[in-house]
């Protein structure tokens, strides 16, 4: 059986007309700017980057208020070595949270207007990477200075010893996070960019 | 604009509910692709130049969106699917086109996303020039690769009948 002879099954299968949206649907669908369904996504995720982003700035100026306001002989009550370190840490996790719920965004509101596909697909795998990279690395660093200082507090390292322990702990502390963020990660966006890598790579074959 | 824009959509309609039907089985993915490849449209709009061809313009965002577009994978209860509707609304008399549709929509799922995008240009009598701008490949490469699904489907049909 020759393909081009099942042309008018094509047609069969695949020109049957659906329900069509008619003007009024077509002009609120271009006024809003989003199809139904991801307008529904972007109130979720809205609220997701809200929540985590406000939550990153608080962690920000708290660390900024103990680091360069907060007087310890006025308010000796407040052990600011041990507060710091918590709220770095804070921060690092919610710096964590909003870049995930970011980057969620970004994909479900992706503009798909590139030249031809296989541009599209080229430039949509490398600056998903360098986004990836770029994120994870600046939010494992902003964790392991987190966990440097919190171990610092509790173990107070005078041999060199404990400083190593120390250092180790802090690394072990990251390495977990990172497993962490790795399976985030792959849950929610291996998948897509696979697919995506996949058909670059097919159409460049 | 947006009396042209809509003028446009209307014109092109059948453009998009065949992308749809092949990239969507079930009939509310199908609707909500439809959506987004209008909102995509409309973004695209400003910059299209009416010297161009409005289908290669179209299909062009359209395959984007139908490709590439993310959604979480959820995990649903199987509802209709194309081929049931199709297969379902020839007759009796009709059985063995009833039949060669089965054998195609199978052939055709088979097939990757982006192979799917260049048999249906192929499909819709689009020329290896017009394939070629669409998906960004040289034209002798659209040539090498509608052979090679040409024969991925038949080896499928051949499976299939067997």
């Amino acid at each position: 059986m020759n393909i081009d002879e099942l042309k008018q099954n094509w047609e069969a299968l695949y020109g049957e007309q659906n329900s069509t949206q008619n003007e009024a649907d077509i002009r609120r669908l271009i006024t809003n700017g989003a199809s139904e369904k991801v307008s529904k996504i972007n109130r979720k995720l809205f609220k997701d980057v809200l929540i985590t982003g406000i939550a990153t700035i608080v962690s920000v100026v708290g660390v900024i208020f103990f680091y360069f306001r907060y007087d310890p002989v006025e308010h000796p009550w407040i052990d600011a070595s041990q507060l710091l370190p918590i709220q770095l840490l804070a921060f690092g996790l919610f710096l964590m949270l909003f870049v995930f719920a970011y980057a969620e965004y970004r994909m479900v509101n992706r503009k798909y207007t590139a030249n031809t596909l296989c541009d599209f697909l080229s430039a949509t795998v490398r600056k998903s990477k360098k986004y990836y990279w770029v994120s994870t690395i600046v939010i494992l660093v902003l964790l392991f200075l987190a966990f440097l200082l919190e171990l610092n507090y509790f173990v107070n390292p005078d041999s060199t010893i404990e400083l190593i322990l120390t250092y180790a702990g802090a690394i072990i502390l990251t390495g977990l996070s990172y497993v962490v963020m790795r399976y985030y990660y792959l849950s929610n966006f291996a998948q897509h960019f696979q697919s995506l890598q996949d058909y670059r790579d097919e159409l460049a074959k | 604009m947006e009396q042209e824009f809509i003028r446009l959509i209307k014109e092109n309609e059948r453009i998009i509910q065949k992308i749809c039907n092949l990239y969507c089985s079930e009939a509310e993915d199908r609707e909500d692709l439809y959506q987004d490849i209008i909102v995509q449209l409309w973004e695209a709009y400003p910059q299209f130049n009416y010297q161009a061809k409005a289908s290669t313009w179209l299909y062009r965002i359209a395959l984007n969106t139908a490709i590439s577009r993310y959604r979480k994978v959820k995990k649903q209860p199987r509802r209709e699917s194309i081929s049931d509707r199709v297969v379902g609304t020839f007759s009796p008399i009709e059985d063995s086109r009833n039949e060669d549709a089965r054998l195609l929509h199978a052939a055709i799922e088979s097939l990757s996303k982006v192979e799917k995008a260049i048999t249906l240009l192929y499909m819709e009598g689009a020329k290896y020039q017009q394939i070629a701008e669409i998906i960004g490949i040289s034209e002798s490469n659209v040539g090498f690769k509608l052979n090679r699904i040409k024969k991925k489907l038949q080896n499928k049909l051949k499976v299939e009948i067997s």
